[in-house]
């Protein structure tokens, strides 16, 4: 048995240039499974964007996971939804 | 123009504009209304920056930044390297010594790509470097041209911020918000990928300094709670203990650190990039951490029951088995970067903070103490330690040994040199018995353990602080991956001493070979050449030593020369370094011999 589970986890961030590549990298290097993505840009503002990522992994490994993602530098922040 | 690359330079035009509302009250604001090239107005925003000193090599297309450079040499001075790997380490040499941002200048394609070890190392060292790279024009992006590769997505994961630049006009914004990223917070590498047609562009001057971005906190806000919770467990301890880690010297908290150290009286160790943050004569200080670091301090770290650990990351080389890493203690985790904060080790109180204001702020609460028995333990373990320090640093026989040589060379420059090591062997002996007695006078690879990073780095350590003793001390192994910059040294003059303590091995790993691999010397043995013979072709000074008699006249003659001196000892071939971790074992388990 494992405590992986699904999470959704969003990360809200300007629309940089590869931002969303750094996001995937912080996450492959960490081998967690991504489950699905969803990204887009702001209808409103088309100088930010959101990610939404479907993650299977483990709570632990995912709090660190999001703090690695908060130190991008375009990233404003990241709401974690569980199931 | 394509959709994403639109967007790209839309996201850079947003970003100057918040830059500029977000530093209108400390705005410092060069401007001119002269149109100028893009180069220009990299060279003129590095100057408006601060910048003096720039390390690199051109190419087809950082061309234009180079001839632009050719006006700007009474301002800035280029140090030409032999191979960018060499500049990416000078900088890093220059930055980890000097506190200031490291720079380098690289071409597109393979230029850009022979930075890559560098950055990994800066960034994982937490090293301020800003690496411009020429890239080629607009238009090519994509199209396989000549010397393109795509260095944003490759250096992705070893900067801490990376950005291409299409446009002239956003190229002084961007050098800015680097400069800001790179040298705040947790320091980093930054790259600039910088178009050629963007160099040549025409634009208007227009640089003011970063101070604040939208999405980036650099510096938390300290938390008083966590202080005063912290202060109450020092108070409350018999066997205290700091690690001190290189955010101490990157805070510049030193003398706070020792303040707060002398106030309760705690025992302090260092990490190997904590060196020279507490001199090593301080009474209080009790030795480096980790798999090859001193005995009582490894030993201690099971045995003290509140541990402050400060700028540091509990890297594995430090823990050893983390499941038998001080289990007994109570632990206080200080760091600027929040994710280092529970990453290995759970903190019983995390303070995410800078470490001065933190330690500052502590002192005011922790109370006056005395430990007189838990320091005194200590020096009992010294003294089990002390028979392979004597056999190290005293041998009667054989070659020369690697301590020995490092005992000579402390007690010749009394500890006030800057000491710029490789990785291996002679990296572990000198950060055991090098008595650093000054701040950032400790230049090595630590994370990433990048043979080759000593010889430039101790160019850009002499470059940035050229009225220190610089001396470099390097395995024969890693003066052979960049011995090339032995020209760099004779072009400019530049007055590193150079040991290459020379055993003919792979040091570190053939001592593994030995202890866990049955004596197998897989492929670790060199047939050297003749170094002397080498250096001399580059017109440095250079000495050969394989006796024990010839040893101090030999490290005097180098330390009196004038200019760059290379100096070859051989030492014994099979030494061992101990003590040690090994691997798989907790640092309670670290053995003497």
């Amino acid at each position: 048995m494992t405590d992986k589970k699904d999470f959704i986890l969003e990360v809200y961030a300007e629309n940089g240039f590869s931002v969303l590549n750094r996001m995937i990298n912080i996450l492959n290097r960490r081998r967690i499974r991504i489950k699905r993505i969803l990204a887009t840009e702001m209808e409103q503002d088309y100088t930010r964007g959101m990610a939404s990522f479907m993650l299977h992994t483990t709570a632990e490994q995912l709090e660190k996971t999001r703090l690695q993602l908060e130190k991008i530098i375009e990233v404003e922040r990241t709401v974690l939804l569980e199931n | 123009m394509n959709k994403p690359l639109q967007k790209g330079i839309n996201n850079l035009q947003h970003n100057q504009k918040e830059m500029e509302s977000a530093t209108q009250k400390d705005i410092q604001t060069v401007s001119s209304l002269a149109m100028s090239r893009g180069a220009e107005i990299l060279l003129h925003t590095l100057v408006a920056e601060g910048v003096a000193t720039i390390f690199g090599y051109p190419g087809g297309a950082i061309m234009p930044v180079y001839d632009a450079l050719y006006n700007f040499s009474d301002q800035l001075k280029h140090i030409l390297v032999r191979h960018e790997q060499g500049a990416i380490h000078a900088a890093q040499g220059f930055a980890r010594t000097t506190g200031k941002v490291g720079i380098v200048l690289a071409t597109s394609g393979p230029g850009a790509t022979n930075l890559i070890t560098g950055l990994a190392d800066a960034m994982i060292d937490s090293t301020p470097l800003i690496c411009i790279t020429g890239q080629v024009a607009t238009p090519l992006l994509g199209t396989d041209a000549f010397q393109e590769t795509d260095i944003i997505n490759v250096s992705l994961p070893v900067t801490k911020w990376n950005a291409q630049v299409t446009r002239a006009q956003d190229i002084a914004a961007t050098v800015a918000k680097a400069f800001h990223i790179a040298r705040s917070g947790r320091p980093g590498p930054v790259l600039i990928d910088l178009t050629k047609d963007a160099q040549f562009e025409l634009a208007e001057f227009k640089h003011s300094i970063c101070n604040a971005l939208k999405t980036y906190q650099p510096k938390p806000q300290l938390d008083t709670i966590s202080i005063l919770k912290a202060a109450k467990l020092i108070n409350s301890a018999q066997r205290p203990y700091i690690l001190a880690g290189q955010g101490v010297l990157l805070a510049e908290a030193s003398k706070e650190l020792i303040r707060l150290a002398e106030k309760a009286d705690i025992p302090v160790a260092s990490t190997l990039l904590g060196l020279s943050a507490v001199p090593v004569d301080h009474p209080l200080y009790v030795g480096y951490l980790g798999m090859h670091g001193n005995y009582s301090p490894n030993i201690n770290t099971n045995t003290c029951d509140v541990l402050i650990a400060i700028g540091m990351r509990f890297d594995d080389r430090v823990t050893g088995n983390v499941a038998k890493y001080a289990p007994q203690a109570r632990i206080i985790h200080i760091d600027i970067d929040r994710a280092e904060i529970n990453k290995i080790i759970k903190a019983e109180i995390a303070i995410h903070a800078d470490a001065r204001e933190a330690l500052e702020l502590l002192e005011v609460y922790v109370e006056k103490a005395r430990h007189t028995d838990w320091l005194n333990s200590f020096k009992l373990l010294d003294e089990q330690e002390k028979q392979i320090i004597h056999s190290d640093c005293h041998p009667e026989t054989g070659l020369p040994k690697m301590g020995e040589v490092v005992r000579e060379l402390a007690e010749l420059t009394k500890g006030q040199a800057i000491l710029v090591t490789d990785v291996g062997q002679h990296q572990m002996v000198t950060s055991r018995y090098y008595p650093f007695k000054n701040p950032r006078s400790n230049v090595t690879s630590g994370g990433l353990g990048t043979m080759g990073f000593a010889l430039p780095a101790a160019m850009g350590a002499k470059m940035g602080m050229p009225q220190k003793q610089v001396v470099a001390i390097i395995g024969d192994g890693g003066f052979q991956m960049t011995l090339q910059e032995l020209g760099t040294i004779r072009q400019y003059q530049i007055t590193v001493k150079i040991i290459v303590l020379n055993n003919n091995f792979l040091g570190m790993v053939r001592q593994w070979q030995q202890l866990f691999f049955e004596k197998r010397y897989s492929f670790t043995e060199m047939d050297n050449p003749d170094f002397i013979a080498i250096a001399k072709a580059y017109s440095i000074p250079a000495k050969k030593v394989d006796n024990r008699s010839g040893l101090h006249a030999a490290l005097q003659e180098m330390l009196a020369e004038p200019g760059p001196y290379f100096l070859e000892i051989v030492v014994e071939k099979e030494e061992n370094v101990f003590p040690m971790v090994p691997a798989g074992a907790g640092v309670g388990e670290i053995i003497l011999k």
